[in-house]
């Protein structure tokens, strides 16, 4: 019931997003844009449209059968009038059903064509809205110049008519629906998708391996996969076998394209390269241990890319691409008015050059329509072939770029090639093993393996005792302390003296360092229970959380002197008494917590918000060396408030898929946030460096 | 944006005074989403459904009102909760009181970011040292949080919530307060930027203010008495209209 609770008590979107929202619509690029489709809209009846959409269209609507499309062929014989499927019939349905009633109550025939053209408009529109959805923070005048203004897609869609933006909008809206962890709608609505045009297809192992990697082979993924199936057998599979579907949806000629572009093998042999170059995508993709909704998305647009590059492109193709690219120039802010508007216009000039984009000019509500024919701009064959080979150049040249910088915003690709290693050490045994349980639950069971270190230095030092004992029987606060005793016995005797003992603890260390480099989950957490880890194990760690407990009023007052050994320093002291000698009997609610962080490091933030989001009394004063903010805690904030606060302070938080239900109340809690904001910092900073390493 | 005054005939004032709630933020989308976070929280907690909620949620919110109205512990959430559980038939329920006021003023917070523009004016009005003060209704403790979480704590001169008064605002004492803390006159030239036609505007302008009123959705401009002097749609023509004033 709590799980229910918190994963519901975030909607997808906040106020901040519907304001992002309603500002992109004041801006005067939106309505410049909307102002030249509003006009086209009314002026210009694509020719596809007249002559091919709109007879099947209104076929289906006047004379409704279960199979639209082999009535079509029955009363029209025309095979390559709609090679879509059910959804993209629905989708132009209601709309022009209302025009075509229109139309007969006004006896004229040109409400019905205008009225297919604003559902064109709706999607365009809906794309708009599920990039600013998918994105969450972006400058609304990027947003709206590289995608709402595109010359190429007004072009496709308003000039040339071609209908891909319904696909498209709703391949954007599963991904949206990934991102918000709703995994049924996502899967009905990549089925919607490829029901209205199969090439979607191409995106869905992508979907799939992105699931995969945030949550692992697990429920979200089976109701995906099962929701997509169920929304493929009510969408297409009741029209598989008609005859009329598989002429005019499964054979386009479309299809063969796939195969126009082979590499000779000798006289007969040929080698497809489209395939390959996709089946190469999905294997960068598949080899990333952790994707985040950037390289992700960047992932499907290359995906794209490669058909486009690959492919003799029919010109519906670029309006699949521009969202991606779109998503790539806003988050990067690159190759936006460069490369990228450069492609748009090179590819519109394409369009208009190789394809048939014949078009009636109509005066609104008068019957005077002239057509107009397009005849190529080139006439030359020459030039065609060198204005297709710049289009494809500058296409290969965002392809690589959104590549480069799409590796380097998944920081996650680079450091978890090896399990990031957290280890947690300090006195605080009685709170540092539910500190390590519950940061595995929120990573995830999966994603997280907990090593105990001195089970191993226990196994080896003690031959006699049962060496497969579960770590997590140990976890008691006697054991530790023991062995804890017993390393610093260990320190304190000379080697020479007792060899024996030696040579177990060093047995009992090699096979810790081994059962370390084996870790195979993402998250490694160490719980360094000897406080004498070996040098080569300790330059593996990548965050180093100390967590000790204070007894006495001195130490409480003083700065401890070995704050830089670790990244995270915490304390925990009695809220009353701070001579008591019996710590461990009481419950973690009575002490008080303290954590010094670097200057600078989140603690202004969080200050903030522990004051004004869980009114938690918090004291904060600089070290003398002014190198540390002391921040003292004192109450219990809940679950909620924690996973509040987390949301609030780290910026990236969605790139780590945590699980929700795995947040902590009280102190443990301040202490996730401290190791997930750390992480998402030295993230930040990796992928920095990385950055100065490309350009150098 | 109207301007019944010509610009010309204003003094730099002593002070401006801003209410806080729907006058820095807006209002109504927090609360909405704040009381649907403790309904869900109620419903999977006692499987009340949510038309029960609401129903007994506004008779506690009329019982607590009828019995302090006009003054700041009259929109205490934490005694809307207490009265609400109380009219359930619940009994005394502290800790469940305290968790729904907790979830409600977190969910709240999560919910009402500043108005664009409101720390530029602020930070304007700081450069150029005019006194800046906050004057509002409820109680200080959730009224100094919503500053914090807005990282407001130390911008303005001085805080004045109607617990400490004991009577919401038009209540003169509230002004009067604020004017003692600033240390300045009993009746200076101040300005008030408010939302509410009655206890913004015709409190202030009473007593002699020039007054801004914040427009939005549901903020109805006032009139006769509570005419403001000012309207603004955003911040940004507030700070324009304060460069304007100001530089005269
Ligand atoms: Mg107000």
């Amino acid at each position: 019931m709590l799980n229910k609770l918190s994963r519901k008590a975030f909607t997808p979107y906040g106020i901040e997003e519907q304001r992002q929202i309603y500002l992109l619509h004041k801006q005067p690029l939106f309505i410049i844009g909307l102002a030249i489709k509003l006009l086209l809209i009314i002026s210009i009846t694509p020719y596809i449209h007249t002559s091919w959409f709109l007879p099947f269209v209104f076929n289906s609507l006047t004379s409704i059968t279960i199979d639209p499309w082999s009535s079509f062929i029955e009363n029209n014989n025309q095979i390559n009038s709609f090679p879509y499927g059910l959804s993209m019939l629905a989708a132009y349905s209601p709309l022009t059903l209302i025009g075509i009633n229109l139309d007969k109550l006004f006896s004229t025939n040109l409400i019905t064509p205008l009225s297919f053209r604003l559902t064109s408009l709706v999607f365009d529109y809906s794309i708009l809205i599920f990039l600013a959805l998918i994105l969450k923070n972006y400058s609304h005048k990027i947003l709206l110049f590289t995608y709402w203004c595109s010359p190429l897609v007004i072009f496709i869609t308003y000039v040339h008519g071609q209908i891909d933006v319904v696909p498209v909008m709703l391949l954007l809206s599963c991904i949206c629906m990934v991102g918000w962890n709703r995994y049924r709608s996502a899967g009905i609505l990549i089925a919607l998708a490829v029901s209205s045009k199969f090439s979607m297809l191409i995106a869905v192992p992508l979907i799939i391996i992105f699931i995969h990697r945030r949550k692992g082979l697990d429920i979200e993924l089976l109701k995906f996969t099962l929701f997509t199936f169920i929304g493929l057998l009510l969408f297409v599979f009741p029209f598989i076998f008609s005859n009329g579907y598989q002429e005019m949806v499964f054979f386009t000629k479309e299809v063969n394209r796939l195969y126009s572009v082979f590499i000779a093998y000798g006289a007969t042999l040929r080698v497809y390269v489209v395939p390959i170059v996709y089946l190469l995508t999905l294997y960068l993709v598949w080899r990333l241990r952790r994707i985040t909704q950037d390289l992700f998305l960047i992932a499907t647009g290359l995906g794209f890319f490669s058909l486009i590059i690959f492919i003799p492109p029919a010109p519906g193709w670029f309006v699949w691409l521009i969202p991606f690219l779109v998503y790539y120039q806003v988050r990067s802010k690159r190759d936006i008015l460069t490369i990228g508007l450069l492609f748009n216009i090179v590819a519109l000039l394409n369009s208009i050059n190789t394809s048939n984009s014949n078009i009636i000019l109509s005066m609104p509500f008068v019957n005077d329509n002239s057509y107009i024919s397009n005849t190529p701009l080139l006439i030359n064959q020459f030039y065609t072939n060198v204005l297709f080979t710049s289009q494809q150049a500058l296409a290969i040249l965002l392809a690589v770029r959104m590549y480069s910088y799409g590796l380097r915003r998944n920081s996650f690709y680079k450091i978890t090639n090896d399990s990031f290693i957290i280890s947690l050490s300090g006195n605080a045994f009685f709170v540092i093993p539910s500190l390590s349980r519950c940061t595995k639950n929120l990573f995830g069971q999966k994603f997280t393996t907990i090593i105990k270190s001195s089970t191993f230095i226990d196994s080896h030092m003690n031959p006699l005792k049962n060496i497969n004992k579960p770590s997590e029987n140990i976890l008691d606060k006697s054991t530790s302390a023991s062995l804890t005793e017993l390393s610093y016995n260990y320190l304190n005797t000379p080697h020479s003296v007792n060899p024996v003992y030696s040579n177990h603890f060093s047995r009992g260390l090699r096979s810790l360092i081994n059962s370390v480099n084996n870790t195979k989950t993402d998250f490694l957490i160490l719980n360094d229970d000897i406080n004498m880890l070996p040098s080569n194990l300790k330059k593996m760690l990548n965050l180093k959380l100390n967590l000790n407990m204070i007894t006495t009023r001195d130490d409480f007052e003083q700065t401890p002197s070995d704050l830089h050994k670790f990244n995270i320093n915490c304390f925990l002291t009695p809220v009353n008494s701070l001579n008591s000698n019996s710590l461990s009997s009481v419950s973690i609610d009575k002490y008080r917590f303290i954590t010094y962080l670097p200057l600078g490091f989140i603690h202004d933030q969080l200050l903030r918000l522990s004051i004004s989001i869980c009114a938690l009394k918090v004291d904060t004063e600089l070290t003398p060396d002014k190198q540390w903010v002391k921040m003292i805690f004192e109450g219990e904030p809940s679950r909620d408030d924690i996973s509040q606060i987390a949301r609030s302070i780290i910026p990236q938080i969605d790139d780590f898929s945590l699980y929700e239900s795995g947040w902590s109340s009280g102190y443990i809690g301040i202490m996730q946030i401290l190791i997930i904001s750390f992480i998402s910092e030295q993230l930040a900073t990796t992928s920095y460096s990385t950055n100065l390493k490309f350009v150098q | 944006m109207n301007n019944s005054l010509p610009s010309n005939s204003l003094k730099r004032p002593e002070a401006i005074l801003f209410d806080t709630d729907n006058t820095l933020y807006e209002y109504s989308p927090a609360n909405k989403a704040a009381e649907s976070a403790v309904c869900l929280k109620i419903k999977n907690l006692l499987g009340i459904d949510k038309i029960t909620f609401y129903r007994f949620y506004n008779q506690a919110k009329i019982d607590v009102k009828q019995n302090l109205a006009n003054t700041a512990s009259g929109h205490s959430r934490l005694l809307y909760f207490q009265r609400m559980i109380e009219l359930l038939g619940l009994k005394a329920q502290l800790l469940l009181s305290l968790d729904l006021e907790q979830t409600f003023w977190r969910t709240f917070l999560a919910n009402a970011p500043l108005f664009p523009g409101v720390v530029d004016t602020l930070m304007y009005l700081k450069s150029i040292n005019v006194p800046i003060a906050i004057v509002t209704d409820l109680t200080s403790h959730i009224q100094m949080r919503k500053l914090t979480y807005f990282g407001l704590e130390d911008t303005f001169d001085a805080v004045v919530t109607s617990e400490e008064v004991g009577s919401d605002k038009p209540d003169i004492r509230n002004f009067e307060l604020v004017f003692s803390k600033l240390g300045i006159s009993d009746r200076p030239d101040f300005w008030m930027v408010g939302d509410d036609p009655f206890s913004d505007i015709y409190g202030a302008s009473s007593i002699g203010a020039i007054t801004f009123q914040k427009i939005h959705s549901n903020v109805k401009k006032g009139t006769n008495l509570e005419k403001p002097d000012y309207t603004f749609n955003n911040y940004y023509q507030l700070l324009d209209i304060f460069k304007e004033l100001i530089d005269n």
